[in-house]
């Protein structure tokens, strides 16, 4: 009981700094030119993530970045300009491409080329809230430019294995009340294929215009991810994106932003 | 709640024994007191007191610069998962490390002073020209694997580790060059109490490399040196005793009234050594005689 109201406060006291400041953690942040948006992608690297399934996703991620529809809601933006970081995930997080400021087809290339020759990370467990108390506790707060958006886009096969103190919706909510918006792109692929959609949405999606877009499998990574960048990217829902959820209450501050 | 009462002041206070009426009150108050106190972690766990929080230190180093590195000296930071952060010369003289992690976190040119490292993790940590004089870092994590990966060892090249506890099962490819180990003690763990009691430790850093390095007066008694590199170090007076130096370079290496006794020099290369002849125990030096001089 003392430490849920702990944790009470200490999520009502970052909603309030988040409302002082809709860039929460970017106040110190005046090391690069402002940027539309800051996206880290969360990449799921537990033991599931064999190594062919590990390149289908970090190829998938470069030919989304070399997308002709991903640079142009890149370059349209007001600023013409984001922050880009991946980490991978599962029982510990690394940090294999830290934030770097994407501003021309040129820059996405040059950061294609890079994921295209990263070595694998491998892992153990799919410790989502884990991975979600790192964002906010060391990535938001290190955020090297002013954002108008924070999106974490988390991708990923499992539901949470790892028993964590704090359950991943909690930890979510905290990233909520920071404005940072976290969409979710489960892979049905697997033993929890038919229900890793559902947990994603109730236990991973939220924020300002959140959503869930599901991959039919590993195959199916490139599509979907390409997708996602362009509307968390230029901030608008496309419309095949839109119906796949806008059913989640206000409360966890989604909706069509 | 009555078992949660006698398990929770179990040591401290016997709810159990028989007692007056108004020791009763007493001893019942008192219980619940206990009960109810916030526990800190699950049960089970070491409670960690930590006096900031990992968002705070992550903020605190983002913020910071090299003219006004943070201030942490003294604090507790124990048990937090610091991992990947960049400490910018951080000021943490005397802080408690115990049980953090901090893999791959650049702590080069911080000040750890009387740190405690007891316990952290240091896989892949830059401790790089840092001040770990007087620091204790007794059985850290250095590797993620059951077998050390030396890509994963941490690096103190150039560090003051001058006194410094270092005691470790495995400290296999870290690179102390250049480093202060001035009466640093890097010998077996000691077992003096609880599970291992009187079994022999010997820390194994095959592969280390002393190079450079200041170690007079140091203890490496009992440790696995196997090709570790000694080239040009300072190791007068050092306690060699028992050690595997199988392989080891040892160039260069000044060895005045240091202790080898029944050290192992199979296969080592001794060429340039000074003081060899005023080693303590030479007598009892294994395989000298397959030596490079």
């Amino acid at each position: 009981m003392f430490r849920l109201l702990a944790r009470l406060g200490a999520i009502a006291c970052v909603a309030g700094l988040g409302l002082a400041n809709p860039s929460p953690g970017l106040h110190a942040a005046d090391a690069l030119p402002e940027v539309d948006t800051a996206l880290l992608l969360a990449v799921d690297v537990s033991n599931s993530v064999d190594d062919n399934r590990y390149r289908l996703q970090m190829e998938g991620i470069a030919k989304a970045l070399e997308d002709k529809g991903v640079i142009s809601a890149i370059t349209n933006g007001p600023q013409s300009a984001i922050l880009f970081s991946i980490m991978t995930w599962s029982d510990r997080t690394e940090t294999p491409i830290p934030w770097v400021r994407i501003g021309s087809a040129a820059d996405a290339q040059a950061v294609a080329a890079r994921i295209r020759k990263l070595p694998r990370i491998k892992g153990q467990f799919t410790c989502v809230s884990q991975m979600l108390r790192t964002v906010s506790d060391k990535v938001v707060p290190q955020i090297p430019a002013k954002a108008t958006r924070t999106v974490l886009d988390v991708s990923g096969d499992g539901k949470e294995d790892c028993n964590p103190d704090e359950p991943p919706a909690e930890v979510r909510d905290e990233l909520v009340a920071a404005k940072v918006t976290i969409n979710g792109l489960p892979i049905l692929d697997g033993s929890e294929a038919a229900t890793i959609e559902g947990w994603y949405k109730d236990n991973v999606m939220g924020g300002v215009g959140s959503f869930v877009v599901a991959a039919d499998g590993y195959g199916d990574f490139e599509r979907a991810i390409r997708q996602k960048f362009v509307v968390e990217i230029s901030g608008i829902p496309s419309a095949p994106l839109q119906k796949v959820d806008a059913s989640r209450p206000a409360t966890s501050g989604d909706g069509p932003g | 709640m009555r078992d949660r009462l006698v398990a929770t002041v179990n040591g401290s206070v016997n709810c159990t024994a028989g007692v007056t009426a108004l020791k009763a009150v007493a001893v019942v108050v008192a219980c619940v007191a206990v009960a109810l106190a916030p526990t800190n972690g699950p049960p089970g766990l070491a409670a960690y007191a930590a006096d900031v929080s990992v968002k705070d230190a992550a903020t605190a180093f983002f913020k910071a610069d090299a003219g006004a590195p943070v201030d942490y000296a003294g604090r507790d930071l124990s048990g937090l998962d610091l991992a990947g952060l960049d400490f910018k010369r951080a000021r943490l003289g005397k802080a408690n490390l115990y049980g953090s992690d901090l893999t791959r976190a650049n702590l080069s040119g911080t000040d750890l002073a009387g740190a405690k490292l007891d316990r952290a993790t240091i896989i892949g940590t830059d401790f790089t020209g840092a001040d770990l004089s007087g620091a204790s870092i007794l059985r850290p994590t250095l590797f993620s694997g059951v077998e050390p990966d030396p890509r994963e060892a941490p690096r103190f090249r150039g560090a003051n580790l001058a006194g410094v506890r270092f005691m470790s099962m495995r400290l296999d490819g870290t690179d102390f060059r250049g480093a202060n180990l001035t009466g640093a003690d890097l010998g077996a763990l000691d077992y003096a109490w609880g599970e291992g009691r009187g079994k022999a430790q010997r820390s194994v850093m095959i592969g280390c490399d002393f190079s450079g390095a200041m170690m007079s007066g140091a203890s490496l008694v009992n440790g696995v040196l196997r090709f570790a590199k000694f080239r040009g170090t300072d190791l007068t007076g050092a306690d060699l005793s028992n050690t595997d130096l199988t392989k080891a370079d040892l160039s260069g290496a000044n060895l005045t009234g240091a202790s080898l006794a029944n050290a192992n020099l199979e296969d080592a290369i001794l060429s340039g050594v000074q003081g060899l002849e005023t080693v303590q125990g030479f007598a009892t030096i294994r395989n000298i005689e397959t030596s490079i001089r």
